[in-house]
């Protein structure tokens, strides 16, 4: 099995590098022909990741997240599965570049880092912190999607505003339908934040240091409701006041910033989640 | 042996005044048609007129060309009017591989005068039609009509020749797109009532949008654009309360002075709450709207300039197309003369096949008394196979093979396959005959 999970991390980069080409040259060329290849291989690329997680869970037991690298790598999935859902929904590809630009980063350090290091420390996670970690995947998946979103909602906001026509405002979509993409990915960060929170607070088992923490409000706990309240009151004026755009895509870049300081103050304290 | 024919009547040949005189509405068109049939000695014929072009392309059973073409030119002449001027020519006249490419390239839009617009599709339908009502539709134009219009089709799809707006209005719209996506539950206004409002509202007809509203300081005139049609008139003083409920704004009138001014739009924008974007085209010049309202935060204002802008990149991806598109073209030019060559080959394929069926079945009747009917019958399905099959690789071949392009090559393998040439020792014999 060892030999199948590091067979599929060496393919998984060359494979994400070579959709986010098919992307890129159909986000320069826009020809239709190679955009069904594209999404085919998209699709294939996505389907192997999903045996690897499963392949990886299965080695270890529980809910593959034992690293940052595989919890990296399991952010690049769940990006990619987050992509693959909206492309299918709305036909858009000319924003795939960009999302399989993050996702194949992340891919490339998670490989790297678990190939270089295997014997990283394992750790078998309980029901309920499995749940945990797999929804602050999810959570934290659905926020660099609304990120990107949002980065280019602003880039095609000042692009039109600057009268700057070239072929980013030529590819992208409308700038509603970025905002559109922006909300629904906050609304699935938002949604996961919220059950990751949710079993944070009620796990006991002391698996992970941070959760032992929660009564203590440390500097993760505290930035990570910080985040929490940020996104549920966008989201919520984003419904009610139906603020949007500009102020939406703002909100979800700094609510990217809180979650990844949250990774960072993680890292720096204790190693990854103690 | 089937020669193609195209006779060009095109913007790039001949003047818009000569033009107009030979272009031709549908009935015209079908007596033209029919008159070709009857004057030109053609087997097939098939016209298309646009206000850009008057072609009739035609298939021969004669391979005269030149001869064609002037009966042709002389027909023109004789029932529209047609000069024909030689120097410099204000006629195109091409045969076969470039008639195929030309009507390719007609189809692709790469011939129009708008590059890549897709209106020549539904015109090249059209001709299909007029064809097919005057009789003059055969074989090899309604294979090679069908043809084109999948080449129209496949470069649409696989180039981004017809991506993008040519015109202000058409961009007005791209641009309007690119803010809200969809215009179906969007307010356009237009303020004004001069050429270009109404260029807009030809351009808004195939759009579907929430509603549209003008507003005019000359009332009338605001009312007599509308019409009878579905467009909301509003009087000028109540510009502010149409620019709050307005998303999409196209502004042109002939007032010397701005006439909404940064204070104004910034209430305006504070009354439209929320995030709402406002979109506001101002092509008027001197200006409608001052400067400084792009300055606020969700209000796009843009200009004729900015609009010649999206134009000129349009025009400019469009023609970066055009190698992408000249490849598909060439690609089926060379699938359409394949299948052109394949009914060259026929009839010596369809001549063989006969004599094949023959033998078998003269052989079949010298066993018919020697079977029962249930083995007769077996035989006969037996032998059917037997020469299908044999036969089904040197068909395949000859319909395929690259020599058999040459005409000459196909009349001598259409000689061996299919006629009995006398044996050298019974000619002999004949000549002695003869000499005695």
């Amino acid at each position: 099995m060892q030999l199948g999970v590091n067979t599929i991390l060496v393919l998984l980069p060359v494979l994400y590098c070579v959709v986010g080409m098919g992307y890129a040259h159909l986000y320069t060329r826009k020809s239709s022909g190679l955009a069904s290849h594209a999404r085919a291989l998209l699709l294939g690329t996505v389907a192997l990741h999903l045996l690897f997680s499963l392949l990886r869970g299965l080695q270890i037991g529980s809910c593959p997240v034992a690293s940052p690298a595989e919890f990296c790598s399991l952010v690049a999935f769940c990006i990619a599965l987050i992509y693959v859902g909206l492309e299918m929904r709305t036909s858009d590809r000319s924003t795939g570049v960009f999302i399989l630009l993050a996702v194949f980063l992340m891919q490339v350090i998670a490989s790297v880092f678990i190939l270089s290091h295997p014997q990283a420390p394992e750790r078998t996670l309980g029901m309920l912190t499995s749940l945990h970690a797999a929804t602050a995947v999810l959570s934290l998946s659905g926020i660099v999607v609304a990120s990107i979103y949002g980065l280019l909602y602003l880039c095609l906001y000042t692009a039109i505003k600057s009268g700057r026509f070239g072929l980013f405002y030529q590819r992208m979509p409308s700038l509603e339908a970025l905002s559109l993409f922006n909300s629904r990915a906050a609304w699935i960060g938002f949604l996961a934040l919220s059950v990751t929170l949710f079993c944070g607070y009620f796990t006991r088992s002391g698996e992970l240091s941070m959760v032992a923490r929660v009564g203590a409000w440390s500097a993760e706990v505290l930035l990570t409701w910080a985040a929490w309240l940020l996104y549920g009151g966008c989201l919520a004026a984003h419904r009610v006041l139906h603020v949007g755009g500009k102020r939406l895509a703002y909100s979800t870049l700094l609510g990217l910033l809180l979650v990844l300081s949250i990774l960072a103050v993680g890292l720096l304290e204790e190693g990854f989640h103690g | 042996m089937v020669e193609l024919f195209c006779l060009s009547l095109n913007h790039r040949v001949t003047p818009l005044a000569v033009r107009e005189g030979v272009a031709f509405s549908r009935d015209a068109g079908v007596s033209f048609l029919k008159a070709v049939r009857e004057h030109c000695q053609v087997t097939e014929a098939m016209l298309l007129s646009t206000c850009n072009r008057t072609e009739l392309y035609s298939t021969l059973s004669v391979p005269k060309e030149v001869d064609h073409a002037r009966r042709s030119l002389d027909l023109l002449r004789d029932l529209r009017g047609f000069q024909v001027v030689e120097s410099p020519r204000n006629y195109l006249v091409t045969g076969n591989q470039n008639a195929v490419r030309h009507l390719f390239r007609v189809a692709g839009g790469m011939e129009s005068q708008i590059l890549g617009e897709d209106q020549i599709l539904g015109q090249v339908k059209e001709a299909l039609t007029w064809a097919r009502s005057a009789g003059t539709s055969g074989r090899v134009l309604h294979r090679l009509w069908e043809w084109a219009l999948r080449v129209g089709k496949r470069v649409r799809t696989e180039t981004a020749i017809g991506n993008g707006a040519l015109s202000a209005s058409h961009a007005a719209l791209e641009l309007a797109r690119k803010v809200f996506g969809s215009l179906r539950q969007k307010q356009v206004l237009v303020i004004g009532s001069g050429e270009i409002a109404r260029l807009l509202l030809e351009s808004l007809r195939g759009v579907r949008v929430g509603g549209v509203t003008i507003t005019n300081r000359t009332r009338a005139h605001a009312d007599e654009l509308a019409g009878d049609s579905s467009v909301k008139v509003r009087d000028f003083q109540e510009l502010r309360e149409a620019l709050v409920e307005a998303d999409l704004v196209v502004s042109s009138t002939g007032a010397s002075e701005p006439i909404v001014r940064y204070p104004q739009m910034k209430e305006i924008r504070a009354a439209r709450g929320g995030e709402r974007p406002l979109l506001v085209v101002d092509l008027a010049l001197p200006r409608d709207f001052e400067e400084r309202c792009g300055q606020l935060d969700q209000v796009f204002l843009k200009n004729l300039d900015d609009l010649k802008e999206i134009v000129q990149r349009n025009l400019a991806e469009r023609e970066g197309e055009l190698p992408r598109a000249e490849s598909i073209v060439e690609e089926e030019c060379q699938g359409f003369f394949a299948w052109l060559h394949t009914l060259e080959v026929e009839p010596t394929i369809r001549i063989v096949r006969e004599r094949f069926e023959e033998i078998r079945r003269r052989e079949l009747e010298g066993l018919r008394d020697h079977l029962d009917s249930e083995a007769f019958a077996k035989v006969d399905r037996i032998t059917r196979r037997m020469i299908q099959r044999l036969l089904h690789l040197p068909s395949e071949n000859l319909k395929r093979h690259e020599a058999l392009r040459d005409r000459e090559l196909i009349a001598i393998f259409h000689e061996l396959l299919t006629q009995e040439i006398p044996h050298p020792r019974a000619q002999r014999h004949a000549g002695d005959r003869e000499s005695e």
